[in-house]
């Protein structure tokens, strides 16, 4: 309530008040609040759109799987070796295998053949038909295109770029299978083993492509190189050399760098990468200066020392069986120490999941304010009713 | 063909122009910004008619008030400021309205606005807070200032205001 001095105050503000000509208000008032009304709902519909839009992209980015994720990760042309090989464990059997060039292939630990995709660097679990057991064997071509593999004396092919097989049944010169290998070319698929009589027995069969060129009968006793001059051969045994054979029948040794391996090591060629070059899988014992399993690249022994060089390419090669790589996919090399001959996928695949990241917080973000205005008008509508 | 609501709009627009015009010349001391900021008022109550078509003149009211703080917030600093702070406006003018007019004008819109709601719209210290979204302390320290500084702005003024109000 006022006090009686106020009332005199009162008194003049009406006095004030009362002596104002009102101006006139503008005729189209009506229409512009109808119009920025209008304005506000479509904003508030195009907020709701937004949000569910942007929810459905957080979803789909959330639930998508990771390997789906990592195959919008930038592609290799051409393909690589990956820097790192891992054991995936149980991944899903894949039955469309028609999966393109492949860089690596081996058995994982539990017995499921695997392939990396050489561009992306994937990895995938093929549900191949008799697909290797316990003594089954498996083997990438050079060019990574063709992968064989065997089981209980059946041998098989597969086409990676068009998912066709090429069926070698068991017969009476292989009931079982020891060894399998591609000649350079990825054309032939060498095979060594028992026949019925229980002899030891080997063979060249028409896997690939084309129809190689002929083969010494040296070549089955390992992996030819290119020239067919010589045939690298797996070691049974730690050694201070890697074993070659010429192809008269001449044994050559290749010396392992002394100050890498003090104690030798296992070697087990892989495949040929240049006419002079084998690329192989060591395992080298404790004390080495590279311990346990690794990959490696050397100069075969029929040319000079002075040309000779050795090459660490990955480290830390899980323990899988019948582990094989196109080695074709390995680059020439150029003369220096600092050429990378591999490829990181991985940090493909962690620079792509930061990009997800990023979405993710974007969209987060957009989400939190269109929730946010649909709330607003949420509350507004609420108030309105009342 | 207009609507109801439009037509409900347009009644409420003739019937309270003149009264809702008296209020803003107070809140502002200028002709044209009370027109302006009745305008804005209602161009606000027609966005929202729906909802405070049983009420409007308390919302359109309510947005005067807010308005007319949130434009003076963004002026200020464009302005220059005017003379001495208290300095006391010259009486030249003998007519009372005319001083009382002068006065308020030296007033900030804050002091301005919440003498209006208490002296013209007669409202209690209490309404008042509610209506601006402040503290009834903040309305009671507010009122006594502006009171204080008509009296210093306007010494002839002191009958009216009161030397206690």
């Amino acid at each position: 309530m006022t006090t009686p001095p106020d009332l005199g105050l009162r008194t003049s503000l009406h006095r004030v008040a009362d002596a104002v000509e009102p101006l006139p208000v503008a005729d189209d008032l009506w229409r512009r609040g109808q119009a920025a009304r209008r304005r506000a709902q479509a904003l508030v519909v195009a907020a709701v759109l937004f949000v569910l839009a942007s929810l459905g992209g957080v979803v789909t980015l959330v639930s998508s799987d990771r390997e789906v994720r990592t195959a919008s990760t930038p592609v290799v042309p051409g393909g690589a070796i990956p820097s790192r090989i891992t054991d995936p464990g149980d991944l899903t059997l894949e039955e469309d295998l028609a999966l393109g060039r492949a860089s690596v292939a081996f058995l994982s630990e539990t017995g499921r053949p695997v392939v990396v995709g050489a561009t992306d660097g994937r990895y995938h679990a093929l549900a191949l038909d008799d697909a290797p057991e316990d003594d089954g064997l498996l083997a990438l071509s050079p060019d990574g295109r063709h992968l064989a593999w065997s089981n209980h004396g059946r041998i098989r092919a597969l086409h990676l770029e068009n998912g066709t097989a090429t069926f070698f049944p068991r017969n009476d010169e292989h009931v079982s299978v020891a060894t399998l290998a591609w000649a350079p070319g990825s054309h032939q698929l060498l095979w060594t083993g028992t026949d019925r009589a229980g002899g030891r027995h080997g063979g060249v069969l028409p896997a690939g492509d084309a129809f190689g060129g002929p083969l010494f009968p040296s070549a089955l006793r390992g992996i030819p190189s290119p020239s067919g001059d010589l045939v690298a051969l797996s070691a049974t045994e730690t050694g201070p050399a890697a074993l070659f054979f010429r192809r008269a029948g001449k044994a050559l040794d290749r010396t392992l760098p002394a100050d890498l391996y003090p104690d030798g090591a296992t070697v087990r060629p892989l495949g040929w990468t240049e006419r002079h070059l084998v690329l192989a899988d060591v395992d080298a014992p404790p004390g080495s200066y590279v311990e346990g399993r690794h990959l490696t690249l050397f100069t075969s022994p029929d040319r000079p020392d002075s040309e000779w060089t050795y090459r660490i390419v990955m480290r830390d090669v899980p323990d899988v069986a019948s582990l094989s790589l196109a080695v074709d996919l390995v680059p020439d090399l150029d003369g220096t120490s600092s050429q990378v001959l591999t490829h990181d996928f991985d940090a493909d695949a962690r620079s792509a999941d930061q990009r997800d990241i990023s979405w993710l917080i974007g969209l987060g973000v957009a989400a939190a304010i269109g929730v946010l205005l649909g709330l607003r008008w949420l509350w507004r509508q609420a108030r309105r009713s009342r | 063909m207009i609507t109801d609501d439009e037509a409900g709009f347009a009644e409420f627009v003739a019937a309270r122009q003149t009264a809702l015009s008296r209020t803003a010349y107070l809140l502002t001391g200028d002709h044209h910004l009370a027109q302006d900021l009745v305008q804005a008022a209602l161009l606000q109550a027609a966005k929202h008619w729906r909802r405070i078509h049983t009420s409007p003149e308390a919302y359109v009211r309510r947005a005067m008030y807010h308005q007319n703080i949130s434009w003076w917030r963004r002026r200020r600093f464009a302005e220059s400021a005017l003379g001495g702070h208290d300095d006391a406006a010259p009486a030249v003018d003998t007519d009372l309205r005319l001083t009382l007019d002068q006065a308020l004008a030296r007033l900030t819109p804050k002091q301005r606005t919440v003498l209006v709601l208490r002296f013209y719209e007669d409202l209690t210290e209490v309404e008042t807070a509610r209506t601006l979204g402040l503290s009834t302390s903040t309305v009671k320290s507010t009122t006594r200032h502006a009171l204080g500084r008509l009296r210093t702005l306007a010494p002839e003024l002191a009958e009216l205001i009161g030397a206690d109000a």
